[in-house]
C-alpha cells in the first residue's frame, strides 16, 4: 500500500561547519609561530594579469605571424578590452570580420597593423576602411607541461 | 528614480562579438537541440522570423537570405550578462538583475545628467564587453521599461520617435507636452503588465495609447479592471508603487526539460534521461534550501511532427514506509 499524500521528511544533515584548524589556532604547549605577524597573501595570478576584469578575456593564437614578439602559436593571450590602443601595442584587430594578432602603428596620422615575422604583411587599411581594435594584449601566457 | 538596462538581441550580440563578420547579417540562435530561434538580429526579425519560430520553418532562408543559425551557449552568454550587469551597477546604488539581459538600477541620491551618466556607461559596457545596449530612465519602474522600449525603438526604427531619444531615453528630463506626444505614439499593448488580453480589453474600451490609459482615474481601473492594473497605471502616472527586490524570491516550481535531437523509441535513453533532468532539478532544489512538496514527470511527442501524438505526465507516488500507528 502506498499514499499518495505522505512524503518523506529529508534527514537533516548536521549544521555545524567544518572547519580546518589553522596551524597558529591552536594551543601550543611549545614556540608560537615566528611567522604569525607576517602572514600576507599569496600571490594570486588573476589579480596579476587581470586589471579591468569586465573587460578582460582569454584568445588563443593560432599562426606564426608574431613569432618575433615571443607569441607562438597555441599561446593564450590575456585581451583588455577597456584599455585605449596605443602606437606599439600588440593588439587584437578585426581586419574583414577575423581576428588577427598585431603590432599596432599609429604615427603621423597613418594608422597599420605590422606583423613580428618577416615572412608576413603589413597590414594596411583599404579606401574608406578603418581599422577596428578589438583589444589590447596585456599578456601572453605559454604553458610548457600541459 | 529608475533606469532599466537592456541588452540589445541578448544571445545575438553575444556570439557577435567573438564573431564580428556576424554584424549586419541575419542571425538567429536555436534553442537546446536547434528545436527554435530563441534569439533574432534585427536583420532576421526583418525577414520575417518570430520568435519561438522551428528550425525546419525558417531553414530555407539559409539558403535563400543568407540566414546564420547559431546552437545556444548558455555558458558564453551567462559570463556576457554578468560581465554587463557588473558595469550597469555604476548607474546608481541599487540594483536588481531582472533576468539575463535586464536590470533595474536605483538612481535615488545620484547628482548630476543621469542621462549623460547613462550614456557614458551604455559607451563602458559597449567597448567594455563589446554589447549595445539600451537605457530608460523614468520615476517609476513601469515608466522605466517604457523609456527602454522607446529608447531601442528609436534607435532601430528612425523617426517612429525623436532621434535624441535613441539609446537612451530619459522621459524625466522631456517637457510635459514632448512626453504626452511619445505616450500618445506608444501602443497600450507595450506597457509592463499589460498582456495580450488586456490590451485587447482596453482598445475595446477606446484606450489605445499609453497616453489614454495614463490619463485614468486609478480608482476607475481598479473598479473596472484589477488593483494590478491600477498599480500600473499609478506607476505610469508617475507614482513608484513598485519597488527593486534585492533578492529574488525562491522558485515555487522547478523544472528541467529537453527535447531529444532525434526520435527515441527504446525505454533505455528516457530512463537516462529522465534521471539526469531530476538530478538537475534537485540541483536547483537544494541550492534554493527547499523542499519539494510533488514531483511529476512527463513525455511528449514533438507536436511539429505530423504522426500520432502522445502527452501524458505523471505525479510520481511516494512509497510511506512508515510504520502505520496501532489503533
Amino acid at each position: 500500500m502506498y499514499s499518495t499524500n505522505a512524503f518523506y521528511q529529508p534527514v537533516l544533515l548536521s549544521d555545524a561547519e567544518a572547519l580546518l584548524p589553522l596551524a597558529g589556532d591552536r594551543v601550543q604547549a611549545g614556540f608560537p609561530s615566528p611567522a604569525e605577524d607576517f602572514a600576507v597573501k599569496r600571490i594570486d595570478l588573476t589579480e596579476v594579469l587581470v586589471t579591468h576584469p569586465q573587460a578582460t578575456f582569454l584568445l588563443r593564437v593560432s599562426g606564426e605571424s608574431m613569432r618575433d614578439a615571443g607569441i607562438f602559436d597555441g599561446d593564450m593571450l590575456v585581451v583588455d578590452k577597456a584599455i585605449k590602443p596605443r602606437h606599439g601595442h600588440i593588439v587584437v584587430a578585426v581586419v574583414d570580420g577575423e581576428f588577427t594578432v598585431k603590432y599596432l602603428h599609429m604615427r603621423a596620422g597613418r594608422v597599420k597593423l605590422k606583423p613580428a615575422n618577416v615572412t608576413f604583411p603589413e597590414i594596411l587599411p583599404k579606401e574608406g576602411q578603418t581599422l577596428a581594435v578589438w583589444g589590447v594584449v596585456t599578456s601572453a601566457i605559454k604553458r610548457f607541461v600541459c | 528614480m529608475y533606469a532599466l538596462v537592456d541588452g540589445n538581441n541578448f544571445y545575438v550580440s553575444c556570439e557577435r562579438v567573438f564573431r564580428p563578420s556576424l554584424q549586419g547579417r541575419p542571425v538567429v540562435v536555436l534553442s537546446n537541440n536547434d528545436g527554435c530561434a530563441i534569439a533574432r538580429s534585427n536583420e532576421a526579425k526583418e525577414l520575417g522570423i518570430k520568435m519561438g519560430a522551428p528550425w525546419f520553418q525558417i531553414k530555407h532562408l539559409e539558403d535563400e537570405a543568407g540566414l546564420v543559425a547559431l546552437s545556444a551557449n548558455f555558458t558564453l552568454y551567462g559570463d556576457m550578462s554578468d560581465r554587463m550587469m557588473s558595469l550597469a551597477a555604476g548607474l546608481g546604488p541599487t540594483q536588481e538583475v531582472y533576468s539575463i539581459d535586464e536590470s533595474f538600477i536605483g538612481l535615488d541620491g545620484v547628482r548630476g545628467d543621469l542621462t549623460e551618466r547613462a550614456r557614458k556607461i551604455r559607451a563602458r559596457i559597449n567597448q567594455w564587453v563589446g554589447l549595445p545596449c539600451g537605457i530608460g530612465i523614468a520615476p517609476t519602474k513601469t515608466l522605466s521599461k517604457l523609456a527602454n522600449h522607446i529608447a531601442k525603438t528609436a534607435e532601430r526604427k528612425p523617426g517612429s520617435y525623436p532621434s535624441d531619444l535613441a539609446q537612451v531615453c530619459n522621459l524625466a528630463a522631456l517637457p510635459t507636452s514632448d512626453l504626452d506626444a511619445v505616450l500618445a505614439a506608444t501602443d497600450v499593448g507595450e506597457v509592463w503588465g499589460v498582456g495580450p488580453r488586456i490590451g485587447k480589453q482596453l482598445k475595446a474600451a477606446g484606450i489605445c495609447s499609453v497616453l489614454d490609459l495614463r490619463q485614468l482615474s486609478a480608482s476607475t481601473v481598479r473598479a473596472n479592471w484589477s488593483v494590478v492594473l491600477e498599480r500600473t497605471v499609478r506607476e505610469l502616472q508617475g507614482q513608484p508603487c513598485i519597488g527593486l527586490d534585492d533578492a529574488p524570491s525562491a522558485k515555487q516550481q522547478i523544472a528541467c526539460t529537453r527535447s531529444f535531437g532525434q526520435a527515441v523509441t527504446d525505454e533505455l535513453p528516457l530512463v537516462e534521461a529522465v534521471s539526469e533532468f531530476a538530478s538537475r532539478a534537485a540541483f536547483k532544489l537544494r541550492k534554493q534550501s527547499s523542499l519539494a512538496s510533488e514531483v511529476l514527470v512527463f513525455v511528449r511527442t514533438s507536436p511539429f511532427r505530423d504522426t500520432p501524438q502522445y502527452n501524458r505526465s505523471i505525479v510520481v507516488p511516494w512509497y510511506d514506509r512508515r510504520p502505520t500507528p496501532q489503533s
